[in-house]
């Protein structure tokens, strides 16, 4: 017997989905802008649709993330094996939360993040140091700037100490896995080895907070306990922290860098001020965000596009297809620095609008401002191929030659 | 073996491994009936996909689950992917 040709319009996994996802949503968007996934899930790609349900928190609740996981690990422990580090890990993520929990739980972080010591003018110090440690004739912008930059940030900011760091981000790594959409059992194993050794090391710090640095966040949250949570929910708390702080900066940058490289009048243009850094900064954003897949599932019954969806349906919303609705943005392929914004929803929108927005903007400022005021030219030299990291959820590249010249 | 015979020893594979998860009899389990109406979900598809890639040394998308979703379809795909 033949296969039959199987034909679904959603395929996230497929490689040339990965490497660029945009005609995908395009065609997402165009044909079936609600769109009922052979996964069960609905998929959702207009600008509009997006915002409302992120903007509506009485229809739409956050964290099926969080609830799979538990069932996954309880289906788990039946067959004998041991995932249960995973949830305690994820207990007290406040993108998993909702009202009115999340309310106390965002107030409690927000006052401390808010007043953080780290002032942009740090950070091109830090850019300045890192380039001078890379070859400048041909080095990993990943590996180089882009992982590390946004790791210093946040521990600098959390308050932890930096000899620690490469290790937390290796398992930060690992974890960050649990928001790709679809996982295989080695997934789980890897993500439950780093959740475990995460776990225990910010379980030991909620402990002992005197190891830290007391103007840092960690420092704060564990003095103002007012949540009154134990070690191990304190923990998960920070953890959420360090992870969202740097792995979605980090990809933004390695896209950011990958743009400049391959479109030599788009790094002229920064470079001879066409526009403010912030609009371009926002703009890039716009046109290619970190966090390309949001999930929600409805509370009760609701009507999209003329379709009516049952409750506790979950809901896959294309932030990377919003941000080039031809609704919203004129000539949405194209990257305009000095765009009229209306407001892109790299960021989210709503009450779990992205908390860290603007340590990740001031890192992208500075990283662009830095490079263009120092160099002439980026050149890519991955020869034009470029490895993606197997998962739009959060878009990045494994890694990017270039070299930078004077 | 025929490519058709090498199908359905697969098939049977992945009967008796729904027989198997789901506790019931292999005869009422209908190889063109889809996973979710055999009672699969979305956490117990990651397992019963990691048994199939353990048994025939293949590396399977999370997503063939559903691309492929009844056992006739899903023996098919991995048929075509053993060389």
């Amino acid at each position: 017997m033949s296969v039959s040709t199987v034909f679904n319009l959603w395929r996230p996994l497929d490689a040339d989905v990965i490497a660029n996802p945009y005609p995908f949503y395009k065609q997402l968007q165009k044909e079936h802008p609600v769109y009922h996934a052979q996964t069960g899930e609905w998929i959702i790609s207009r600008y509009a649709d997006i915002k409302n349900i992120l903007g509506d928190k009485i229809r739409f609740k956050a964290g099926n993330r969080l609830q799979w996981m538990k069932h996954a690990t309880s289906y788990a422990k039946g067959k004998g094996l041991d995932y249960s580090n995973i949830p305690k890990t994820l207990q007290s993520f406040v993108l998993f939360k909702n009202p009115p929990q999340h309310t106390e739980y965002r107030k409690w972080i927000h006052r401390h993040w808010k007043e953080h010591p780290f002032v942009p003018g740090q950070i091109s110090g830090i850019i300045e140091q890192l380039l001078n440690n890379a070859i400048l004739s041909g080095f990993d912008f990943v590996s180089a700037i882009a992982k590390p930059l946004p790791l210093i940030a946040i521990s600098n900011i959390l308050g932890i100490p930096l000899k620690d760091s490469p290790q937390l981000k290796s398992w930060s790594y690992d974890v960050i896995k649990v928001m790709d959409l679809y996982l295989k059992v080695s997934d789980l194993q890897r993500i439950n080895v780093a959740a475990s050794n995460l776990l225990q090391y910010f379980t030991e710090i909620a402990k002992h907070p005197e190891v830290l640095d007391s103007n840092g966040i960690i420092y704060k949250l564990i003095s103002e306990n007012t949540l009154e949570l134990t070690d191990e929910q304190l923990a998960s708390a920070f953890i959420f922290l360090f992870i969202a702080g740097q792995e979605t900066s980090a990809a933004f940058l390695s896209t950011m860098m990958y743009h400049l490289g391959i479109d030599k009048e788009l790094f002229n243009d920064i470079a001879s001020g066409q526009a403010s850094l912030n609009a371009s900064v926002n703009e890039l954003f716009r046109f290619d965000p970190p966090v390309q897949l949001l999930g929600r599932i409805n509370t009760e019954l609701v009507e999209f596009n003329g379709l009516q969806i049952l409750p506790e349906s979950t809901f896959t919303l294309c932030i990377g297809a919003g941000n080039r609705d031809p609704e919203i943005y004129e000539n949405p392929e194209k990257i305009i620095l000095d765009r009229p914004q209306e407001t892109s929803l790299a960021f989210g929108y709503g009450i779990h609008r992205c908390l860290g927005e603007s340590m990740a903007l001031d890192l992208a400022k500075s990283t662009l401002s830095y490079i263009s005021s120092h160099y002439r030219e980026i050149k890519i030299s991955n020869n034009l191929k470029f490895e993606w990291e197997k998962n739009i959820s959060i878009r990045r590249l494994k890694s990017l030659e270039v070299s930078l010249k004077k | 073996m025929g490519k058709d015979n090498q199908q359905i020893v697969i098939e049977r594979y992945f009967v008796k491994l729904v027989a198997n998860e789901m506790y019931g009899s292999i005869d009422e389990i209908k190889i063109d009936d889809t996973f979710h109406a055999l009672g699969f979900d979305s956490i117990s598809a990651v397992f019963f996909m990691e048994k199939i890639e353990h048994e025939y040394k293949v590396t399977l998308s999370p997503l063939c689950f559903w691309d492929y979703p009844t056992i006739r379809l899903l023996a098919g795909y991995v048929q075509s992917l053993i060389k």
